[in-house]
């Protein structure tokens, strides 16, 4: 019976593709296939200095990643699937991956007006704070809805979205209401499109609203925090709903989103009842030679799960954007940010200015400046009474008055970028970082490391060889008196367009505190693109880390050893 | 006013749809107070761990809470497998605290990694069978409340010359439980000083607490890694006796040790019942 479940999507589209497939040569016109392919293999070697050791690898010296994406589209319907292999997950991944299997399929039809979507589906409300399912490789992060979802674009200007499903939680099945159930409507409503009126309007307003439930089974519960014991009442629905305004004016861009959570004890917030909510704006303007965006955030008490018990990156419902930026650079991502659920008040600015060619500041050539701030402090939170601690199991955890800020700084990254091209020949990227990273609060730790203080400067010059060979290299510094100490970086890529690029780095952490760890992370790489297809090989050591994407964050450990890549599509 | 007409009644019954939203009110939670019950169910929880898992300090600290808020009705034993029991060849981790029973248990209910914890070794929340030590305490809180399945006695007597412990076991059930039902007898010692990873100042000094005692850790078992057949067919009126003896190896402190005794379903491996006992009546 389980197999003729699995296999019904197939056949339900084959069946409704029969009619169609008989008329021939139509049949095919209107059909189309593509898919992807990635394939990480890593080969792990111990490394005595990095505290690698046999014992550590386990026998597992060689793991793999994979996936291969196909989705097929005839006319109105499309179907796909993905395919995951971790035989066993590549070191850094969490372990619950290790295995086979499908884990995402999904069958789909869309007109004009409707669209169904049968299994699994990626799907985000507004900016995301309500709900967001997505897949992100490099994290090992996937929390894809498995259900139902429907978009009904009535009119012109208006679109209507329901989902209803459970999350994937790496390969354990649905079953006994072991996670929660995701209910979800959303509406965006362009006016421009609405209102004839406004359709050749300067002010582009749009706004919509969403609601997300979760349902999870089980009335009460039993938690140990603190040395003691408690028997927990709890909601088996949480809503969470909001509203958002996008306006436009010429150049001039502002966005925001609000959105409110009810009581939803979990393991993230130490099992407390307050009402959780969040509070995004942007506002951006633009013209040429100038461009200004400004960002803020409030979050309060807003991780929402389809399972209160998770603590890690699984089962998120919601995703709370970043005001930050993740940097490229090897040593200006060392300290990225993680966004903290719990409560965190940010504010980001960016201004880049573009000088024009042969003017006074832009030169022969031309220059780009780029000035970034970003601050994230922690929310202020005021005990309920004199009896109760902040966050304390089974209470309402705190008082938050909307607008008042901790001083705890959790994070601050000041950077400028200045890119200039000098003659035809050459190009070089110039930047400056500082960057304040409350190591605890970022990483979880418990007032075990304080903040680190941060310089980091890189110059990136690339030189054009041919018009088809160009040599890259990158010098980096990173000083700081705290955690490892100082770092230098160096880089030297060769690429050979369009198709060869060899590249080698070393990461020196010359300032460590401890003599022994004064360790060279070299990695050595080459390429070949052929295509859709890319191969990339590489050797080298992997320092341990923080990676982050758009806020959601996994740790890198230590390792050593080759890595092999292949993507391709088609 | 056509599209309002259309947008109010879908408003409307999406409200309807999402009107599920529980609103709790106080008391959210009651502190359960301390002490166990002995005249219900008694309670394994097996605390998978490892002396290089950063993690389980804290989850140890769990442990022993619940294992004194539920004084007499919960044991605990810390059962080192999994990579983060593996010893290195040099530096702090060279010791090998796993055991051939651990390991033929973790890799039976497919522990992977730590901390995680098997409670009765039976499922909580219908995911794995083992858990994370935040389920710990749901599980338990589950466990405690059935009905006491049987009555387990043990007598034991230690030889000091020949480090030579015999241990008499009675059961008696007190269920009409169906199936084969296995005794499993094990030894565990106490206050084992010796290097552990750690990344919470909560648990002690961070990375490393070097002098960490480690408590209730599984040494071996009397009777094999799954024990001995004690019954295909429960009898109430029966009292099942077995008697193990057991020599103790040099390294081991004996005035440390207990032995542990618990039997279990033979079907789907259900633990029923559990007791705990010292091994010798030396002073420590």
């Amino acid at each position: 019976m389980k197999k003729f479940l699995y296999l019904f999507p197939g056949l339900a589209l084959l069946y409704l593709q029969l009619p169609m497939a008989v008329t021939g040569q139509d049949f095919l016109k209107n059909s189309s296939l593509n898919g992807s392919f990635q394939s990480d293999v890593g080969y792990y070697l111990s490394d005595s200095k990095m505290g690698i050791t046999d014992s550590t690898l386990d026998g597992k010296v060689i793991r793999m990643n994979a996936f291969t994406e196909v989705n097929y589209s005839i006319g109105n319907f499309s179907a796909g699937l993905r395919f995951e292999a971790y035989l066993p997950p590549l070191i850094g991944y969490d372990i619950q991956y290790n295995g086979l299997g499908i884990p995402y399929w999904y069958v789909n039809y869309k007109n004009d007006k409707i669209e169904v979507t049968a299994g699994n589906f990626y799907e985000q409300f507004g900016n995301g704070q309500m709900l967001r399912t997505y897949q992100e490789w490099t994290l090992g992060y996937d929390n894809s809805l498995r259900g139902i979802r429907v978009k009904f674009m009535p009119v012109n200007g208006i679109t209507l979205k329901g989902v209803y499903g459970v999350q994937r939680d790496y390969w354990v099945a649905f079953k006994d209401n072991n996670r929660g159930v995701v209910k979800g409507f959303d509406a965006d409503f362009y006016l421009n499109d609405i209102i004839s009126g406004m359709s050749d309007s300067r002010v582009r307003l749009t706004f919509g609203g969403s609601i997300v439930s979760d349902y999870q089974k089980g009335k009460s519960m039993t938690v140990i925090e603190n040395h003691k014991l408690y028997e927990l009442k709890l909601p088996e629905n949480v809503a969470t709903y909001g509203g958002r305004v996008n306006l436009n004016v010429g150049g001039i861009n502002f966005y925001t989103e609000y959105a409110y959570k009810i009581n939803d004890p979990s393991a993230i917030n130490n099992y407390i009842y307050k009402n959780g909510d969040a509070l995004f704006a942007s506002l951006s303007y633009s013209r040429t030679g100038l461009g200004i965006s400004l960002k803020a955030k409030r979050i309060d008490n807003m991780s929402y799960k389809s399972d209160r018990t998770v603590t890690n990156n699984q089962l998120d419902i919601n995703y709370l954007p970043p005001v930050t930026t993740e940097h490229s650079y090897a040593l200006a991502s060392m300290y990225p940010y993680a966004t903290q659920p719990n409560g965190e008040f940010g504010f980001a600015g960016t201004i880049t200015l573009k000088f024009k060619k042969n003017s006074r500041l832009g030169g022969k050539n031309g220059l780009s400046v780029a000035l970034n701030f970003a601050q994230v402090n922690g929310i202020g939170k005021n005990p309920l009474n004199d009896s109760t601690t902040i966050d304390q199991t089974g209470t309402l955890g705190y008082t938050a008055p909307f607008f008042k800020i901790s001083n705890e700084l959790y994070y601050q990254d000041v950077n400028l970028e200045i890119t200039k091209k000098f003659g035809k020949k050459w190009k070089g990227i110039f930047t400056y970082y500082y960057i304040s990273y409350n190591k605890d609060v970022v990483e979880g730790h418990n007032q075990q490391y304080g903040t680190i203080y941060s310089h980091t400067g890189v110059a990136d010059m690339t030189y054009l060889i041919t018009k088809k060979i160009s040599l890259r290299g990158e010098l980096q510094g990173l000083w700081t008196k705290e955690d490892k100490g100082n770092w230098v970086a160096g880089l030297l890529e060769l690429t050979i367009s369009p198709k060869w690029f060899v590249s080698a780095m070393d990461q020196w952490n010359y300032g460590n505190p401890v003599n022994s760890q004064r360790l060279h992370y070299y990695l050595f790489s080459a390429g070949f693109i052929y295509n859709t297809t890319r191969i990339s090989l590489s050797y080298g050591r992997q320092r341990e880390g923080i990676l982050c994407v758009g806020g959601v964050c996994r740790y890198v450990p230590a390792s050593s050893g080759l890595m092999l890549t292949v993507t391709s599509s088609f | 006013m056509k599209i309002l007409r259309l947008i109010y009644p879908i408003f409307f019954s999406a409200t309807l749809f999402f009107q599920a939203c529980d609103k709790l009110s106080e008391p959210y939670a009651i502190v359960r107070p301390a002490g166990g019950d002995t005249t219900k169910r008694m309670v394994l929880l097996e605390d998978y761990t490892g002396h290089k898992c950063v993690n389980c300090p804290l989850a140890t600290i769990n442990a022993h809470d619940l294992e004194k808020l539920y004084k007499d009705q919960v044991f605990v034993v810390a059962v080192h497998a999994t990579y983060f029991a593996t010893p290195d060849p040099s530096g702090d981790f060279t010791a090998d605290y796993r055991t051939e029973a651990g390991t033929e248990w973790s890799n039976y209910f497919k522990i992977e990694s730590a901390p995680n914890g098997l409670v009765n070794r039976t499922f909580f929340e219908g995911k794995n069978i083992y858990m994370s030590p935040k389920l710990w305490g749901g599980a338990i809180q589950a466990a405690v409340e059935l009905p006491k399945a049987a009555i387990m006695t043990m007598k034991n007597s230690f030889n000091a010359s020949t480090r030579t412990l015999t241990a008499s076991i009675d059961t008696r059930f007190l269920l009409q439980l169906q199936g084969t039902f296995n005794l499993v007898a094990c030894i565990l010692e106490d206050s084992i000083i010796s290097p552990q990873q750690n990344k919470d100042t909560l648990a002690g000094p961070v990375p490393i607490i070097h002098d960490y005692v480690f408590m209730d850790m599984l040494r071996g078992t009397l009777n094999g890694n799954w024990g001995e057949q004690l019954t295909t067919s429960v009898d109430l009126s029966k009292t099942y006796n077995k008697l193990y003896s057991f020599q103790f190896p040099s390294n081991w402190n004996s005035s440390h040790c207990w032995v542990l005794a618990f039997i279990y379903s033979e079907d789907n491996k259900e633990i029923y019942h559990v007791i705990k006992t010292k091994a010798t009546t030396e002073p420590e």
